[in-house]
């Protein structure tokens, strides 16, 4: 009886030690092996599938042996692990494109923030731009309205200068050369002979010049220059010049034309308007010549 | 008697031989449906979900024909071709998913270019 039990026992044992099939064998390592990566961490529930199958694998291999079902649910059981596995790089991958996308979000807004900057910038640049134009052409314009104005005024002052000088003309011979306007009044309709006092009937001429001077050459310098024919010594014509260019001068200023504009020379014979041949070119040597000087008198 | 008898085991033996196994609709629909879904997401596409496809296929032709043999194991063989599909579908999907990273990645790429321009 001993011995059947013996015999019995061993049998037994070397059943349960028979050698796991090994779709079995890959199915217990496979699912180890899952259970230690990632498909441990993000499918639990799916690797829990997969022990439900290795479990009925192993418990018919204990029970029965290696048996069709024994391989048929190992064979399951590492499909299971296999989709386990699957799926937790699915998951990774998701998560990787997750923080993918999120970056290229992150990108996408810092480009448009730097798009709309650069933009603003151009804007703000073109309406600079805009407004320097406009402005460049609203100076332009005033500068054309102040050109056109100023040449308006002068082409009136020029007018009514050469309307004054045309009324001058009627008592004084009005010419213009390099120096500016010069009158000239003959010296024997201002004074007496070898007299520096101006003539009564001198005054009346005087007095529209004068009032030409004030109001057309204002502001303007006046010299009054006295000149002689060559009769007598040349230190006494150049007395005499000088007394009646004076004369004339404080005739002026006494009539309102200032008299830090106006200044008196006597140039004696020196400058005869022509030669001293004849009475009558002596004559018209002796004069007095109000020039007034084209450059104005600066203020202060 | 002993020829009735010899009739009857013989009758029984052509029976067995002849008897099939009928496989539960559900799970053969579900089987088909889940190798459809397979095909569907491309899973011929791509190597290792076309291989488990093809398993799946032939499983499932295994199971209807031991079915149809009687042979028990039809039903553990279903199990195996419901298994297959099962994977078939999971990774044609990540196929798919890694495409889709693949291309996120490069557009990162790209807009990392496109920032570094001057």
């Amino acid at each position: 009886m001993n011995r059947l039990i013996i015999i019995s026992s061993t049998l037994l044992a070397a059943a349960c030690a028979a050698v796991a099939p090994n779709a079995l064998v890959k199915a217990r390592a496979d699912y180890d092996t899952a259970q230690q990566g990632p498909a441990g961490r993000h499918t639990p529930a799916d690797l829990y599938e997969a022990k439900k199958q290795l479990d009925k694998a192993n418990a018919e291999f204990e029970t029965n042996g290696d048996t069709y079902l024994t391989r048929d649910y190992a064979y399951v059981a590492s499909r299971k692990v296999e989709i386990a596995n699957a799926k937790a790089r699915i998951e990774t991958d998701r998560q990787q494109m997750s923080s993918l996308a999120a970056e290229a979000t992150q990108l996408r807004d810092q480009q448009y923030e730097s798009k709309k900057n650069e933009l603003n910038l151009t804007q703000k640049q073109l309406e600079e731009q805009r407004q320097a134009t406009a402005l460049n052409a609203q100076e332009a314009a005033a500068k054309a309205e102040a050109l056109e104005a100023e040449r308006a005024a002068r082409a009136a002052a020029e007018d009514k200068l050469a309307g004054a000088m045309k009324d001058l003309a009627t008592v004084a011979a009005v010419k213009e050369d390099r120096r500016g306007v010069v009158i000239t009044l003959s010296g024997s309709v201002l004074f007496a002979s070898g007299k520096s006092q101006l003539l009564n009937t001198a005054q009346t001429k005087l007095d529209q010049v004068a009032t030409t001077l004030k109001d057309e050459a204002d502001g303007q310098r006046i010299t009054v220059e006295g000149h002689t024919d060559s009769v007598g010594s040349d230190v006494y014509n150049e007395q005499l010049s000088l007394a009646r260019a004076t004369a004339v001068r404080d005739y002026l200023v006494s009539r309102g034309v200032k008299a830090e504009r106006i200044e008196a020379k006597g140039l004696g014979e020196t400058k005869p308007l022509v030669d001293n041949s004849s009475s009558e070119n002596r004559a018209n040597n002796r004069r007095v010549e109000i020039v007034i000087h084209r450059e104005e008198v600066p203020v202060g | 008697m002993r020829r009735a008898a010899i009739g009857a085991a013989a009758l029984g033996m052509v029976l067995a031989g002849c008897a099939t196994i009928k496989l539960p609709a559900d799970q053969l629909e579900k089987s088909q449906a889940t190798i459809k879904s397979a095909e569907v997401l491309g899973a011929d596409k791509t190597p290792s979900a076309k291989l488990h496809l093809q398993f799946a296929k032939d499983e499932q032709q295994n199971a209807r024909d031991m079915a149809d043999r009687g042979d028990e194991r039809a039903f553990s063989m279903l199990a195996c071709s419901q298994a297959d599909a099962d994977l078939a579908v999971v990774l044609a999907q990540e196929a798919q998913v890694r495409g889709q990273a693949a291309k996120a990645a490069r557009d990162v790429s790209t807009l990392k270019e496109r920032g570094n321009r001057p």
